[in-house]
């Protein structure tokens, strides 16, 4: 087979008219010549000296193929020999179209001019073989090569845009897939090429003998707000506090009405607009007693982005489980009280509130550390069964946190962690009052920039070195000290963390009782619990805001829940709302990634999939050795055209030169 | 480095020369110089000047006197007394209006370069020089003299005349016929193309009124073997029409045509007791300069 690395040298082949119509129209046309007389002169016509003719003609056929030869040459063709290509597939060239159906192709009409473009290509290719890729957040429906092109349009006719954000990496690799034969393909890609969808350093290399056609439909995004987020605050005496963010995506400025509804309650905001302006939004609430809320604005050329929904009420409470042997050691009972105290004290400016659950070691199991976001260990690490501590290390592995406290056995402990490979510590003894100095110890040092730090950062590093401590464990962290949050006067470490995997371990060098510190009795021990536990989550931890998935799957490993669970059952992946699922709010919004009007130039995403050493589009793709290229010969055929042509030409200058006249003799006199 | 003489008598070397009076010196002093012939106006008449002794000069006209006093040898100049008159005709028509692209000038500039230079030797040699030009008419008729300006005034009518118009020779003839009053020389430079049967009986009425005749064709090289190769349309200088032909298929036949037409006219002029002189413009003035002194000595 053919091929050729540089093909669009070949339009120069259109030159080779040039010479000929020269040629035709040069011995038509007569030049006018004032000449003496006329007397002697006959009428005549062209030559008709066959010799001389054909001289002519070879002329001219060699100086074209001189010209095509070194068109050609340039063109750099390649030979394939039939036997190094595979042989099972068809001569004809198969297409394969992929079309976006992701969120942005579901407004601006710019779905009919897709499935418009899609049956122009049909109707271009048929009758060789044809496929079809819907493409929305991955693969989402396809039709394999087939010559009937019915079953095509009758696939295509019913599927509309999904409200997901495109992800076409999958489905290109599936597109590809579908060639099934060694002779052309070509792959046409219909989309928007919406830039968040079309990420050019996301896209999978695509073999080099496929040519893909990147086929824009663009829309006029010229008119376009969407509501970007919305979030709800809790205030003092109940009320809750709702801002929305509004954009204007539009290239004219726009005023909308903004409008909030929450069960039977209505607000609503008139908006004035620039274009590219975000503006944001608030509404009061008060008293509410819906849980859902939903942000709306006027339905525009986009409506996928006009709603945006958002839960109302508390999240779920954080779970914590507190491990306490108050049976064998029963001072642990006030650490529980004081920690329990702690957590569950409400604030009404806060989301976050947590549920705390007391064990005793040897009671912990798999369902009690379900969803929990942090275990306390009160000196009950040296009581724990071989099986709770494997529970702790899924606990970790899930992103969880443990805190232990000295109890009883502080020395056991350290060994324990050392054993479990958390924490390297040393356990170095106790550090009690000083006889002669009873001046109790006290914080004096919290590592720069650590939550804490940041957390008492204004006036509470005071209020923390007021905190006193009579007695402590005193450990030593030989492996440096970059896990150290806090330390005492002696430069003894107080709590130190250490992350394992996604979760963290603290260790603290006392328990939270009154006989060794007063900080449970302190203004700064409810942040601090609070922080230990809680310190990266989000404020609306417990509610899952989620784009609109292709997949109830993707919505069940947010949930920490199996795909086919029946708490999903009634759950529609790509309609936008919110369910309420085994009691977390899970709100499903479209994405707004594709209300962004920019997009991705055909040319970087042809780039992005052409691999770096490959051969240019268009060459033949089976065995890159078994090539030949062939513009050498081509080169060493023009220098041949040209050796032959040189002395044709001369010998042709030559005859049309004058004949000397031998007859007559100017200068001679009678 | 003096010019060598062959090139001052060159159609490519005068043609670049303007002034006709200038182009004449250049011509025939370079002619003269060529010949190695003493400037001998004549033995009989007016002391013209002295020049320096040239082997074989006649002894008689050396100078004795001026020898014993210098010790070298001068010969005397005589300017010669003569009463001959030259009549100068030249055709005019639109046919001499063509220059191939072998020739360094047009056809009548040959022909006025050559008429030019005959003028200037004559006056110089002491005749009576006159200028006619004609095409469908007599346009310009200067009677023989030896006034002082009738040689500039002969340079002055061939710098002004271009060649135009259809030539009617019998009406021009037969003026000039009756105008030629006393002998003399009558050169006629034309290219004589559709007159090989009219002009010789009219140059034969010159002859028997006792004048000396030279006719003088000059040609285009392009007019002796059609060296085109491309597709022509031919349109006559003189109008009498256009043909639209390919050269290299005609070539053969017109170059027969023009060989049996040269010889017809040869031999016609031959048969009027008319010398004639085919010039050819890529050719040198000598052949016309020596033909003219040639008929001048033969005169004498």
């Amino acid at each position: 087979m053919l091929t050729f690395a540089s093909p669009f040298f070949l339009w120069g082949l259109l030159g080779l008219a040039g010479p000929v119509l020269i040629h035709l129209i040069n011995r038509d046309l007569f030049r006018p010549l004032v000449f003496p007389s006329i007397k002697f002169i006959l009428r005549g016509k062209l030559p008709v000296e066959r010799k001389r003719r054909l001289r002519d003609w070879l002329l001219l056929a060699l100086r074209m193929l001189l010209f095509a030869a070194l068109v050609t040459a340039l063109a750099r063709p390649q030979w394939q020999p039939e036997s190094a290509l595979a042989t099972n597939g068809a001569e004809e060239g198969e297409l394969v179209i992929l079309i976006d159906a992701s969120a942005s192709m579901g407004g601006w009409d710019v779905w009919p001019a897709a499935l418009a473009q899609a049956e122009a290509l049909l109707a271009q290719h048929q009758p060789a073989p044809a496929a079809i890729v819907v493409s929305g957040a991955g693969p989402v429906a396809l039709e394999p090569l087939t010559r009937d092109y019915s079953r095509l349009r009758s696939f295509l006719a019913p599927i509309q845009p999904q409200p997901v954000a495109g992800d076409h990496r999958e489905s290109l690799r599936q597109a590809v897939r579908l060639f099934s034969g060694p002779g052309p393909a070509t792959l046409a890609v219909v989309s928007d090429f919406q830039q968040s969808d079309w990420s050019p350093s996301a896209l999978p290399p695509i073999d080099p003998r496929i040519q893909v056609e990147w086929l824009p439909v663009n829309p006029d995004r010229r008119e376009n707000a969407a509501v970007l987020q919305a979030r709800a605050l809790p205030l003092h005496d109940g009320r809750r506090q709702v801002v929305a963010e509004i954009k204007n995506f539009g290239l004219e400025p726009t005023a909308r009405t903004v409008q909030l509804r929450a069960g039977d309650e209505t607000l609503s905001r008139p908006l004035d607009l620039a274009p590219g302006e975000t503006q944001s939004v608030s509404f009061i609430l008060e008293q509410p007693s819906a849980s859902q809320a939903e942000v709306s604005i006027e339905a525009d050329a986009f409506p996928a982005d006009d709603r945006y929904f958002l839960w109302l009420s508390r999240p779920p409470p954080i779970k914590v489980v507190i491990v306490a042997p108050t049976s064998a050691e029963p001072e642990t009972m006030e650490e529980l009280f004081f920690l329990s105290r702690a957590l569950t004290t409400r604030t009404p400016t806060q989301w976050l509130h947590f549920s705390v659950a007391p064990v005793e070691p040897g009671q912990l199991h798999s369902d009690l550390l379900q969803g929990a976001q942090a275990v306390f260990l009160l000196g009950a690490a040296p009581y724990l069964q071989p099986n709770e501590w494997e529970l702790l290390h899924q606990h970790l592995a899930q992103g969880g946190r443990l805190l232990f406290t000295p109890g009883k056995a502080p020395a056991r402990q350290t060994t324990l962690l050392a054993d479990q490979g958390w924490l390297d510590l040393s356990y170095e003894g106790m550090a009690a009052l000083d006889r002669r100095q009873p001046r109790p110890h006290s914080i004096d040092w919290v590592r720069p920039d650590s939550s804490i730090d940041l957390l008492f950062r204004d006036e509470a590093n005071r209020s923390l070195s007021h905190i006193s401590l009579y007695q402590y464990v005193r450990l030593a962290a030989p492996g440096g000290s970059e896990g150290v949050l806090l330390r005492t006067s002696q430069d003894d470490p107080l709590l130190v963390q250490q992350a394992v995997g996604p979760g963290v371990v603290f260790a603290t060098a006392f328990p939270f009782q009154t006989s060794w510190t007063d900080l449970p009795v302190s203004t700064a021990f409810l942040p601090i619990i609070r922080e230990l536990v809680a310190g990266d989550l989000p404020p609306d931890h417990g509610i899952v805001n989620l784009d609109t998935a292709p997949a109830l799957s993707l919505i069940a490993a947010h949930l920490n829940l199996p795909a086919d669970s029946a708490a999903l059952a009634n759950l529609d992946p790509l309609t936008p709302g919110i369910h309420v699922v085994a009691g977390t709010p899970v709100v499903l919004n479209t994405p707004r990634s594709e209300s962004w009007p920019a997009v991705t130039p055909p040319l970087d995403l042809q780039t992005a999939i052409t691999p770096p050493s490959g051969p240019a589009a268009g060459t033949a793709a089976a065995d890159p050795d078994a090539r030949i290229s062939l513009w050498p010969g081509l080169a060493l055929a023009a220098l041949l055209f040209f050796i032959l042509e040189m002395p044709l030409a001369a010998r042709l200058r030559r005859q049309a030169s004058p004949v000397a006249n031998p007859q007559a003799s100017p200068g001679t006199a009678t | 480095m003096k010019t060598p003489a062959a090139e001052l008598l060159s159609p490519a070397t005068l043609a670049r020369i303007d002034n006709y009076s200038l182009l004449a010196k250049t011509a025939v002093e370079g002619f003269l110089a060529g010949l190695h012939r003493s400037l001998s106006h004549g033995t009989g008449g007016e002391f013209l000047q002295y020049r320096n002794y040239t082997p074989g000069d006649d002894l008689k006209y050396v100078d004795w006197k001026v020898f014993s006093r210098q010790n070298k040898f001068h010969t005397k100049v005589f300017r010669e007394e003569t009463n001959m008159n030259l009549s100068l005709v030249l055709d005019a028509s639109a046919s001499l209006d063509y220059q191939g692209s072998r020739a360094p000038c047009g056809k009548f500039r040959y022909a006025a370069m050559v008429a030019a230079s005959l003028a200037y030797m004559a006056s110089r040699q002491g005749d009576n020089v006159g200028l006619f030009l004609y095409h469908s008419g007599v346009v310009q008729a200067l009677d023989p003299s030896r006034s002082p300006g009738q040689l500039q005034r002969i340079f002055g009518s061939l710098t002004r005349q271009t060649p135009t118009g259809t030539a009617d020779h019998a009406r021009a003839w037969n003026y000039l016929t009756g105008h030629f009053r006393s002998r003399g020389m009558v050169v006629f430079l034309s290219d004589f193309l559709d007159a090989a049967h009219t002009l010789p009986p009219l140059l034969k009425r010159i002859r028997f009124a006792h004048h000396d005749c030279l006719a003088i064709q000059v040609l285009d090289p392009d007019e002796l073997d059609l060296p085109f190769d491309r597709s022509t349309e031919f349109i006559d200088a003189e109008g009498s029409g256009r043909i639209d032909t390919y050269p290299a298929s005609v070539r053969t036949d017109y170059i027969r045509s023009m060989d049996a037409f040269l010889a017809d006219l040869t031999q016609s002029m031959k048969q009027s007791q008319v010398d004639f002189l085919r010039l050819v413009t890529s050719e040198s003035l000598a052949a016309a300069l020596a033909t003219y002194l040639h008929k001048r000595d033969s005169q004498r």
